[in-house]
């Protein structure tokens, strides 16, 4: 079984003996506003970068070039990462903007309100990853906007397609969701699609007990190099 | 003493002036209005007499006068009578123009008529509707044989007509990208089988939309027909009345290449039924324009 590293210091050692995170998982990262959620998933999506891991990255609350410039705060720069075709881009926030922009070989326009056309490129998106490796991630960040431009159950039906795509080729994903932005019966429907939850509150990061697993939390801290548990 | 003398004539011929040209800009302003009266009582008696053109002569020195004498609820009411010209020679866009025209000075002066010709602006707007409807009931009621006879249709007019409807369905605009591919079938069909599984109708509605125009594009009527049907369908099931109105006119298009003249007209008519409701004129004329390509190329 593969294992990925998640790149963020002492998470790894959360999940237990195994010294990764499995393939074939998807995880759900949630809190309240502010409290690291897309950071985790840039520290995330860079450290597999390192590792010649190609990520898909979805961007629903900001534009490929907040996302660049949010990865720098860190001196994590994912140009080199765009040109070498790594990281395949969905971005769904920026056309909303009114700017004339162009689709290239890894970074695909879409819209918030057009889920179909966001499952289209997710589609071909996850082929182009999984062309440059059978090792890959993918981040989506985040479901809160979407669940604020499309009915629950739309969005509920196209996070259980992006799963699906996800595993079918053998990848691991993380989802990123604010805390309180649905109904509970929502947020627990959420929990019950993916395999991990992961709750950050600003000061605790808390990994959800499962069938198979108990309850784990620890503290965590945010600095320039990101986020760091223990 | 002689010099005192001329001294007090001056004064005199400088009053006598001032005097004279009060009175002779007095004269000219009366004999202005005198001449705006009689331009108007002539436009107005030609106009009883249904002789427009002449009407129209005459209101229109009235309309110039008025903008020298800068009175603008004359100019408003001579604009409103022109509209009636127009309205009785049945240029009901070019009536309703003047109108408008009329109505937005008689606002800016609160004049006390702008309500009144506000009411009239209304009932000539549904006169106007009404033609509409008897004019594309008129159109479509034409017997098929007429229109088969060496009949054939000018594509190029045609295609870009029902791009433009097309891209008047918002959520067609992502997937309108899909259309430039060599593959753009195979794309849509891809595309519709994901919509569909998510549970996305807005999508499955219009890409079966952009399916029938790329089908009706290749000629192969019977599919886009199939596919506009079903357009219409989950438009009408969504209640998005004017997606749907644009799903009926690719439709009655349709309908028309393949001789349904029943079609043509059902659809037609209901979709302009439903752009007019919708207070959409921007679609309610591409309609009538699309028709009159069909009927007159």
């Amino acid at each position: 079984m593969k294992l990925y590293e998640s790149g963020v210091p002492g998470f790894d050692a959360l999940l237990g003996d195994v010294g990764g995170i499995p393939e074939n998982t998807v995880n759900l990262l949630y809190g309240p506003p502010k409290v690291g959620k897309s950071i985790f998933c840039y520290q995330f999506m860079y450290n597999g970068l390192l590792q010649e891991e190609p990520c898909l990255f979805i961007t629903a609350d900001y534009g490929l070039k907040e996302l660049q410039q949010r990865t720098m705060d860190f001196n994590w720069f994912i140009q080199t990462h765009m040109q070498q075709q790594n990281l395949y881009v969905i971005d769904l926030l920026s056309r909303l903007s009114g700017k004339k922009l162009e689709d290239s070989a890894n970074y695909k326009i879409s819209s918030l309100q057009n889920p179909t056309d966001m499952m289209v490129k997710v589609g071909t998106g996850t082929r182009a990853v999984f062309q440059k490796s059978t090792k890959f991630r993918s981040v989506f960040d985040s479901l809160t906007v979407q669940f604020a431009f499309n009915p629950d159950h739309l969005v509920l039906r196209v996070l259980k397609a992006y799963i699906n795509r996800i595993k079918e080729a053998r990848g691991i994903a993380i989802i990123t969701h604010t805390e309180g932005t649905v109904e509970s019966k929502i947020e627990d429907y959420l929990k019950n699609t993916v395999d991990n939850v992961i709750y950050l509150d600003g000061n605790n990061i808390t990994i959800e007990a499962t069938e198979e697993t108990q309850e784990v939390k620890a503290p965590y801290t945010i600095d320039d190099n990101g986020i760091s548990i223990g | 003493m002689i010099l005192q003398i001329f001294g007090v004539f001056d004064i005199l011929k400088k009053k006598e002036e001032d005097e004279s040209i009060d009175y002779y800009l007095q004269r000219l302003a009366d004999l202005q209005n005198e001449e705006l009266d009689i331009l108007l009582n002539i436009g107005t008696y030609y106009l009883n007499q249904s002789d427009y053109d002449e009407s129209l002569k005459y209101l229109e020195k009235g309309l110039r006068l008025t903008l020298d004498l800068k009175d603008e609820e004359l100019e408003a009411f001579i604009l409103d009578t022109m509209g009636d010209v127009y309205l009785n020679t049945r240029d009901i866009s070019q009536a309703i123009e003047y109108y408008m025209e009329a109505l937005r000075i008689y606002r800016s002066t609160n004049s006390p008529l702008k309500d009144e010709l506000r009411e009239k602006i209304k009932e000539v707007e549904k006169i106007k509707e009404a033609i509409e409807i008897s004019e594309i009931n008129k159109m479509a009621e034409r017997s098929v044989p007429e229109i088969e006879a060496d009949y054939e249709i000018d594509m190029g007019k045609i295609l870009p007509k029902l791009d433009r409807l097309v891209g008047m369905v918002e959520s067609t605009a992502m997937y309108g990208t899909y259309e430039d591919d060599k593959e753009a079938l195979i794309q849509l069909k891809e595309a519709f089988k994901i919509s569909k599984e998510i549970g996305d109708e807005n999508g499955e509605a219009s890409l079966r939309l952009l399916m029938g125009n790329y089908a009706f594009k290749q000629k192969k009527y019977e599919d886009a027909m199939r596919y506009f049907k079903d357009s219409r369908e989950l438009f009408r099931r969504l209640g998005d009345q004017k997606s749907l109105s644009v799903a009926m006119l690719l439709l009655g298009t349709t309908n028309f290449i393949l001789g349904d003249m029943e079609g043509v007209s059902n659809n037609f008519r209901g979709a302009v039924e439903k752009f007019q409701k919708l207070e959409d004129k921007e679609a309610e004329a591409l309609a009538i324009d699309l028709l009159n390509t069909l009927y007159n190329d």
